[in-house]
């Protein structure tokens, strides 16, 4: 049992599954309705101080589907990797983008790649495949399913169907008002001038 | 007659001269102040990680070149050597000394690169020229070595893919020699020049809170003061057996990120010339199966590139192939603040900010 073993048994007591240590840091299994607390715990605990979310990755074991976090201590080069499975048919986990900005574009990658939905996120589109991209191409099973999708679907064969469904696209968010004056030189300018 | 005002949105990509590659951003703009921005990715998605589960480990390497382009030799290094954490290898200390040697110098050619473009988009036509001389100089040590300018596939699961051929090490102590008075030109060019001061000096500040929140790494992350390395933080290669600064910036602008990247160049000489000297003989490859099967297990392992931390999580079943293989890719990262940023500066500070950030596109979009 490392010392930080011993630290997080002692933050988080039942809310951790399972510790395991790994070859380069030790990996904590969470249930994902423990998540959010845990998640919170090891960011704002002076003594965890988990404040850089280096990786947020998905994985599809075929029974079971797992979003793996690996967190890191700025200050103390700790390193902690948070693993949580979720079944093919459920597969949602709330969105850490509120403690970590860095997660947004994991997470939209992540959704749109392995089909894992992110509740809470402030902007769920797709980040790198286009809009109208049906299946989850990191899935095993992608590509292998020959009646949904035996092939990656194009855009001519979506439109040679005879309805075209393409979906329509989503809106992006509004842009927001207030803007940040950080640093001098030159001064942004924040007003909208209307007649 | 009445007039108004309202917002444009504007259209800036995938083809554009500065946009560094195939990105398309969408700008919000009210007459030349920008309200919002929207990057659109995905022109150069190859699906690399997808690929990694159909091929062997030794028959990926040649793909790892293909993400970070203008650091190929990073690229290899992090996987070679997340591959040989899995399998726990080691790898004859020559080797070590050879994939440190290269890997300074693709940095040194990537910041040229960086350089060069970076003025050109603040609109700086000469110094591109200069940098890019300079960087012939490496591409041929580049090709006296492996055969290719670009995509190198020099390193191999446990070591190089050969060793240097008579003369090299010599070549490459006249190129540190070389470099330091073309360093001093490209200063007097654009480092120093009033106009490239004004158009960057505190442009794009980012604040160290932010850096970390947003999972900035590189000169992202130590232009805004953050002292912070992989090669210092978690020592790979022989990386602690070589003495090097780590230089960071104070106000988190675009012209400290630039003068970030131009005092990086100095310290890696300072590197590859340490290599150069205590680099012993010996075996360049270490002793590996036909068939490379490491056990089932996951590592994580990153590295420091020139654009920032370039991670690997890896998930071996115990079969030839990756089970999964995650890229952990620092512009993909170091973007995700540009809408941030951008908002309420003008167009032409958008063109400065997303230079500085140095993206290279075959990266972000994996």
């Amino acid at each position: 049992m490392t010392d930080l073993q011993t630290l997080l048994q002692e933050k988080l007591g039942d809310k951790v599954q399972e510790f395991q240590p790994g070859k380069d840091m030790l990996r904590m299994f969470v249930e994902r309705d423990n998540l959010d607390a845990v998640m919170q715990t090891l960011r704002d605990d002076p003594d965890l101080g988990f404040n850089y979310l280096t990786l947020l990755s998905t994985v599809d074991y075929k029974e079971y589907l797992e979003v793996v976090y690996h967190l890191r201590n700025m200050v103390n080069r700790q390193q902690v990797c948070v693993r949580v499975k979720l079944s093919p048919d459920d597969a949602r986990v709330p969105s850490v983008t509120k403690y970590w900005a860095t997660a947004n574009w994991h997470e939209r990658e992540g959704r749109e790649l392995m089909g894992i939905e992110f509740e809470g996120h402030p902007d769920p589109r797709h980040l790198l495949l286009p809009h109208w991209w049906e299946g989850y191409p990191l899935r095993k099973a992608y590509g292998k399913d020959v009646e949904e999708w035996g092939h990656p679907i194009t855009q001519d064969v979506i439109l040679a169907r005879e309805k075209p469904e393409r979906p329509e696209r989503p809106a992006r968010p509004a842009a927001k008002p207030a803007s940040k004056a950080e640093g001098g030189g030159e001064t942004p300018n924040t007003e909208t001038k209307t007649s | 007659m009445p007039t108004k005002t309202e917002e444009l949105l504007m259209n800036m990509g995938p083809q554009h001269p500065s946009t560094h590659g195939v990105l398309r951003v969408v700008l919000t703009v009210d007459g030349e102040w920008i309200r919002a921005a929207d990057p659109d990715l995905g022109y150069l998605h190859r699906s690399f990680e997808k690929m990694a589960e159909l091929r062997t480990y030794v028959n990926y390497l040649p793909l790892t070149d293909r993400w970070d382009y203008l650091d190929a030799m990073g690229n290899n290094l992090v996987y070679v050597e997340t591959v040989e954490k899995l399998m726990d290898l080691e790898v004859p200390p020559r080797a070590h000394y050879i994939r440190m040697i290269v890997c300074e110098l693709n940095r040194i050619a990537s910041h040229l690169v960086f350089i060069g473009t970076f003025g050109l988009d603040v609109g700086a036509n000469t110094p591109f020229m200069y940098c890019f001389r300079d960087r012939e100089r490496i591409l041929d040590l580049f090709e006296a070595i492996c055969g290719a300018r670009l995509t190198y596939s020099f390193m191999r699961i446990g070591g190089v893919a050969c060793d240097t051929p008579d003369g090299w090490l010599e070549q490459v102590r006249d190129f540190c020699d070389y470099l330091p008075p073309k360093l001093k030109e490209l200063d007097d060019l654009l480092t120093d020049n009033e106009i490239f001061i004004v158009r960057t000096r505190n442009i794009g500040v980012i604040t160290p809170e932010q850096a970390i929140r947003w999972g900035l790494s590189g000169p992202m992350l130590r232009g805004s003061g953050v002292r912070w390395d992989v090669r210092k933080g978690y020592p790979y290669a022989l990386y602690n057996e070589v003495d090097f600064d780590v230089p960071t910036g104070t106000r988190g602008d675009a012209y400290d990120r630039y003068c970030v990247r131009r005092r990086e160049i100095d310290e890696s000489l300072k590197i590859i010339r340490q290599c150069l000297d205590k680099i012993p003989d010996g075996d360049v490859m270490a002793k590996v199966p036909k068939i490379i099967r490491p056990k089932p297990g996951e590592v994580y392992h990153a590295i420091e590139t020139p654009r920032g931390e370039l991670g690997l999580y890896m998930v071996s079943d115990g079969s030839e192939k990756p089970y999964r293989m995650k890229i952990r890719r620092p512009s993909f990262v170091n973007l995700s603040i540009f809408p941030e940023l951008v908002r309420d500066w003008k167009v032409a500070d958008v063109v400065v900010i997303l230079g500085s950030i140095d993206i290279v596109m075959g990266e972000v979009d994996g």
